[in-house]
């Protein structure tokens, strides 16, 4: 293990990771106190007729939405604001490997010392995958703390401990496939713009498939299908078969990563 | 003989249909300064990573200390510091910062204290922001981070781009000292006086191809010469072998005389003639190119 070069990465990482906690902090909080303040229960009762299959569909659940502040939790951690944020700073992280450091013409510096790329690889995934748990896990406990403050009668806090690991390993997947795309082009722009586009076509696979039963079968290759703290906060089981499908995918792009990077030209 | 820093095989490397290196077989002995000179996308830059293990080679080796760069990368690679030609640093981190963390793989970063000083980079201008520093600052912080770790070998690419005169001689200064304790140093170039100034032997690459490999002091022996003389009156032109005589349009009585190697004929018929003034370029890069180019012409032609 190389203390400098864990050092020198947290120093390069820590501004962008404070200033999305934050803003994950802040957003939580702001969602407690509005379903705090208002009568949120009653006003989704009376939503228009539909309404509860778009909600159903954004939650990626099934069945009969009970309008409880799990279902509302839910809501916050599937808030297309905090994904957006989630999965372009999960990408940024994984560009940071190769393809930023081939982009800025730094890469002839690092991958010159005295260490394999397999190392220099464990070294980075150390960092991002640290600061994604960090930042994760604070937002799960956020929700979980915010709830009690406002005495709003939250799930047990276990039950937000395994949605913030479920919601940490989706990032890990997000990192993992930014590590494989970054295995193969040249700039982070690339890498962050290629992700985003992936997600942001798995986001609508799965928001269109919870509508559209003909699209519905796609929805298996939606990362976002994976990713249900509501379940979680049910305590259903479908919570760690989801969370073990999203390491599946973490792992073998992180995997396939080692593989690329070994037979890269680094130029 | 003495054993070798740097020894490569028929390296050869293709880029999608475009030749970068074909079949470099050099061999450096340890303990000498070698030039690697050519012109820009000659190579040198190609032959370097490969040297390093950075790319891989289409086919052929190399090896260093006797590692070979594709098997044992990270061994060869503690034996070096390294200047790349394209030298970028992490820009939100201070210069201070970006040498900790390159000579964090080492164990010992013994030279540092005098490259610094050689480099002429105070504490001040090592802990601003290295977006902040100039061309000039960035190959400084370049060389130091190169050196700091007293490798046994040094590969720089292209090392006084963007330094300033006083810099220069100081770098010069202490590349000289640090092969008197034994390092080896591999430079590449496209500046002739860098060579002549270091190197004992140098390895002249064009297109892809070492044209070359010939001591410092061969080179200078075939070095082309160019005098232009404007005489004062109409003079005969001497009849010496090996110069090549033209004449000159832009004044009266005006030639332009090219030579390698000895000047002495020359020089000698000039004394005897009324000349009014002698401008002498001194021989450049592409000349010398040429030079090889025509010889091995002539040799692939026997």
């Amino acid at each position: 293990m190389n203390s400098g070069l864990i050092y020198f990465k947290l120093r390069q990482n820590y501004r962008t990771a404070t200033y999305v906690t934050l803003g994950f902090f802040v957003f939580g909080l702001m969602m407690l106190a509005a379903y705090n303040a208002f009568d949120m229960q009653s006003m989704m009762g009376e939503m228009p007729p539909g309404s509860e299959d778009l909600m159903r569909a954004m939650l990626g659940t099934k069945g009969v939405l009970m309008w409880d502040i799990g279902t509302f939790l839910a809501m916050a951690w599937r808030h297309p604001i905090i994904l957006v944020m989630l999965v372009g700073w999960a990408a940024s992280l994984g560009s940071g490997y190769a393809a930023k450091e081939i982009g800025e013409k730094t890469a002839d510096l690092l991958f010159a010392r005295p260490m394999s790329r397999a190392k220099l690889l464990w070294h980075d995934l150390l960092i991002a995958a640290s600061l994604l748990f960090a930042c994760t896990m604070f937002f799960s406990l956020t929700l979980y703390f915010g709830a009690q403050f406002f005495a709003l009668n939250p799930p047990a806090l276990s039950a937000f401990v395994v949605a913030g690991l479920q919601y940490f390993v989706f990032a890990l997947a997000v990192l993992g496939i930014s590590y494989l795309v970054g295995a193969f082009v040249r700039d982070a722009k690339t890498v962050v713009a290629t992700v985003g586009g992936i997600f942001a076509a798995m986001y609508t696979i799965e928001l269109v498939g919870g509508l559209w039963d003909a699209i519905e079968p796609l929805k298996t290759f939606s990362l976002f299908t994976y990713l249900t703290p509501h379940s979680a906060l049910t305590k259903a089981s479908s919570a760690w078969t989801d969370l073990y499908i999203l390491l599946a995918v973490a792992t073998v792009s992180i995997g396939l990563t080692y593989i690329l990077m070994e037979r890269r030209d680094l130029s | 003989m003495k054993s070798l820093a740097i020894m490569t095989d028929n390296l050869t490397k293709h880029y999608r249909g475009v030749q970068a290196l074909t079949d470099l077989s050099l061999a450096v002995e340890q303990g000498s300064i070698f030039g690697f000179l050519g012109a820009n996308g000659a190579g040198k830059t190609t032959s370097i990573r490969l040297l390093l293990g950075l790319i891989r080679p289409t086919s052929g080796s190399s090896q260093i200390f006797g590692l070979d760069a594709q098997t044992a990368g990270v061994k060869l690679r503690s034996q070096v510091g390294y200047l790349p030609g394209e030298l970028s640093f992490y820009t939100n981190v201070s210069g201070q910062e970006v040498l900790d963390m390159l000579g964090s793989f080492y164990k010992s970063l013994s030279w540092r204290k005098e490259a610094c000083e050689a480099m002429e980079m105070s504490e001040a201008d090592l802990w601003r922001k290295t977006r902040e520093y100039s061309t000039g600052m960035k190959q400084k912080l370049g060389i130091i981070q190169a050196v700091q770790h007293a490798p046994p070998l040094l590969i720089l690419d292209e090392p006084t781009r963007g330094l300033d005169p006083l810099i220069q001689r100081n770098f010069f200064e202490l590349m000289e000292r640090i092969n008197k304790r034994g390092t080896t140093i591999f430079m590449s170039t496209h500046v002739l006086t860098e060579v002549e100034r270091l190197c004992a032997n140098v390895g002249i690459i064009r297109a892809g191809r070492l044209l070359v490999v010939e001591s410092v002091a061969n080179i200078r022996k075939q070095r082309i010469h160019r005098l232009e003389v404007v005489f004062s009156r109409p003079v005969q032109p001497p009849n010496i072998t090996a110069v090549k005589i033209s004449l000159n349009g832009q004044f009266e009585n005006s030639y332009a005389f090219e030579t390698s190697g000895n000047l002495e004929p020359l020089l000698s018929y000039l004394s005897q003639q009324p000349v009014d003034s002698i401008v002498c370029e001194r021989a450049k890069l592409d000349d010398i190119f040429l030079h090889y180019y025509a010889k091995e012409g002539i040799e692939s032609r026997e």
